[in-house]
């Protein structure tokens, strides 16, 4: 990631960690007549902590991240910050911050006017309001940028301002709906690391809605991914990536190879040993958590080929089906014997490494510890 | 059709295709400017061609109490309908367009009726219930039928205002600190404010020369432009009457001047201001 913008300029006050709003959705739901499109969910947010929320269009994410700002009132349920039910609270009344993908920023007004909006409804004298935009304004580098209307600023800046309106008034809770989704990539990347920066200054709790799983990834503490309206897994990213509950979850977060799974032939601890439809033994982690399991869940950077492969937990003799150079690394399609199940394998790249070509028979190993039995959906 | 210019047949189809437009341009304006040559008539008639050139039926126009008296009535029924007008549609298209009601469709077509229905139903339905509560005659009747008339007007420019941008620009207020009532003022009405200020100078427009709901419910007293010049349509064939319409023409020309000003002017500024990408 781009280390680049070392200069932050510091907080808008000495905002003390842990000053962040918990938050709490209580056996929320909300439907439209006859369409659902949250089920009843429970969820519960740390205090200080950048949670994620991800899933496809249509997923509910928007949706709680609404009612969260009260712009939908949920069907049922609750929804806490620091114990107390705001369901009723109108979203004037909040004092939650929020981010949205175009920005919203007042064409009428301009930068300045943009920042200092909340202080003035908060019935701020001049001389403070004045004074807090500047540091608002220093804080995201755009000191000189003040009397500009949006619209002469360029979209990366125009997200900066935003993100100042929305944290000038040191909001405990900050929302964000796919913040940087209009913005191109190396740009966004760069916007990744001011939104940790400015959270970390902040200290406040924020959540953020995204499609981007990249994006959820390094941004986030914890992140939830989102299904038709239910929460599908909740966990840290690492733990999300590593040992998804689910095929939705394993093929949402990166690449993935799936396996079916036949028939559990033994069970030691967490380590199992199944059958494929094809005869093939497995051995792989089975976390207890979820009861069925009906797949085999493989990362492509976790299976190893060529002699190396022979010494791991699980060893096949496969046919490369297809290999292409992609920046970085070899990514091969490996198809395995007996069956019509084929492995995408990533090896970095380097100088000494041949590319195999496709037809030719090769190595394809695994440790029982890289492999997850999840739920086949 | 660009592309194919130089050919010869789409050169002469082209040609073709321009006068006719032309032509029609003529057949729609001619008739209307066809009144200027009537009113700089010498003569104490009406008829074309005119003999000469002479003011003095603007000369007439001018000193003449009647006229005087229409157009100050005219104003100030205009002006209060146009704005009763204003602050209904802007209202009703705020709930239309931004609101949570049921029915919009259905909604936005009925608030847009009584535009489209003759004006003669409107006027034969409000004369009877008029002459009830003894408004028939006085300001306030014509006014409130002006106004029902012109709001549609109001609601058709500032629903479209309102369809220009998303509705993030509100809730982004609201998550900021403003009351639904504040966020009208400096974050909705500066938006719309073009929209609304074309819609009030349509129903302006629009109210100044109306003539059947005026012919039924203005009394002498109250008589606006159009209607005395209906009147005297009747009784007196004088160039007076054109030197008049001229007049009329004039101001309701230089006001849809102003609004279609108003209305380049805040695309000018807004220019490019929706808050997407640079």
């Amino acid at each position: 990631m781009n280390m680049s913008n070392p200069d932050f300029h510091g907080s808008l006050h000495a905002a003390p960690a842990g000053r962040g709003a918990a938050v709490e959705f209580d056996h929320i739901s909300k439907d439209y007549g006859d369409l659902t499109v949250l089920h009843e969910t429970s969820l519960r947010i740390e205090p200080g902590e950048l949670f994620a929320l991800i899933g496809p269009s249509g997923s509910g994410k928007s949706t709680l991240l609404g009612m969260l700002a009260g712009f939908v009132p949920p069907s049922y349920g609750a929804i806490r910050v620091d114990g107390t039910d705001i369901v009723a609270v109108p979203p004037y009344r909040r004092n939650i911050g929020m981010v949205f993908q175009n920005y919203a920023l007042f064409p009428h007004m301009s930068v300045a006017e943009n920042i200092g909006f909340p202080l003035k409804m908060r019935g701020c004298s001049r001389g403070e309001i004045a004074e807090r935009v500047k540091r608002a304004l220093a804080m995201v580098r755009l000191d000189s940028m003040g009397e500009r209307r949006p619209a002469q600023l360029s979209g990366g800046q125009q997200q900066r301002v935003a993100l100042a309106r929305a944290a000038v008034y040191d909001p405990r809770l900050l929302l964000m709906d796919e913040p940087l989704g209009a913005l191109d990539k190396n740009l966004r990347e760069e916007m990744q690391e001011e939104i940790k920066r400015l959270q970390r200054a902040l200290g406040a709790t924020v959540i953020y809605v995204t499609h981007d799983q990249q994006e959820a990834a390094f941004l986030a503490d914890r992140l939830a991914v989102m299904r038709a309206g239910m929460l599908e897994q909740i966990g840290t990213p690492r733990q999300l990536y590593e040992m998804p509950g689910t095929h939705f979850v394993a093929s949402f977060l990166g690449e993935a190879s799936l396996l079916p799974v036949e028939e559990l032939l033994a069970r030691d601890g967490r380590e199992v040993r199944v059958r494929t439809p094809g005869g093939l033994v497995i051995r792989a982690l089975a976390p207890s958590r979820v009861s069925e399991r009906r797949a085999v869940c493989l990362r492509p950077e976790n299976i190893v080929l060529g002699p190396a492969a022979r010494e791991r937990d699980n060893h096949f003799l496969g046919v490369v089906e297809e290999a292409v150079f992609t920046t970085g690394s070899l990514r091969y399609r490996v198809r395995l014997p007996g069956s019509d199940s084929v492995l995408t394998v990533r090896v970095p790249s380097h100088p000494g490494i041949e590319l195999l070509a496709p037809g030719s028979s090769v190595d394809v190993g695994w440790d029982a510890a890289m492999a997850v039995t999840i739920a086949d959906d | 059709m660009r592309a194919n210019a130089s050919e010869p047949l789409w050169r002469i189809v082209g040609l073709g295709l321009t006068g006719f437009a032309v032509l029609v341009l003529i057949y729609l304006v001619a008739p209307t400017l066809a009144i200027v040559p009537l009113s700089l008539s010498p003569d104490p008639f009406l008829r074309f061609p005119p003999p000469g050139v002479s003011l003095r039926w603007y000369e007439a126009f001018a000193h003449s109490i009647d006229y005087q008296l229409a157009i100050l009535n005219s104003l100030k029924i205009g002006i209060p309908a146009a704005a009763l007008a204003t602050a209904c549609g802007v209202m009703a298209a705020l709930a239309v367009v931004r609101g949570a009601v049921p029915f919009r469709r259905t909604l936005a077509a009925l608030l847009i009726a009584p535009l489209i229905l003759p004006q003669i139903v409107l006027a034969i339905g409000l004369f009877p219930l008029m002459a009830k509560v003894g408004l028939v005659g006085t300001y306030p009747g014509i006014v409130l039928a002006h106004a029902v008339v012109t709001m549609p007007l109001v609601f058709i420019t500032v629903s479209a205002a309102l369809r220009t941008y998303t509705p993030s620009f509100e809730l982004a207020a609201m998550t900021l600190g403003a009351n639904p009532w504040r966020t009208f003022v400096h974050v909705t009405f500066p938006m719309i404010r073009a929209g609304i200020v074309v819609g009030f100078i349509f129903a302006l427009t629009f109210s100044f020369d109306e003539l059947i709901l005026a012919m039924f419910l203005t009394s002498p007293t109250t008589r606006t432009v159009p209607r005395l010049l209906w009147e005297q349509l009747n009784y007196q064939m004088t160039p007076i009457i054109a030197a008049a319409t001229v007049v009329l023409l004039g101001a309701t020309i230089a006001l849809l001047c102003l609004a279609a000003f108003a209305a380049t002017r805040s695309r000018h500024l807004s220019g490019g201001a929706k808050g997407v990408q640079p």
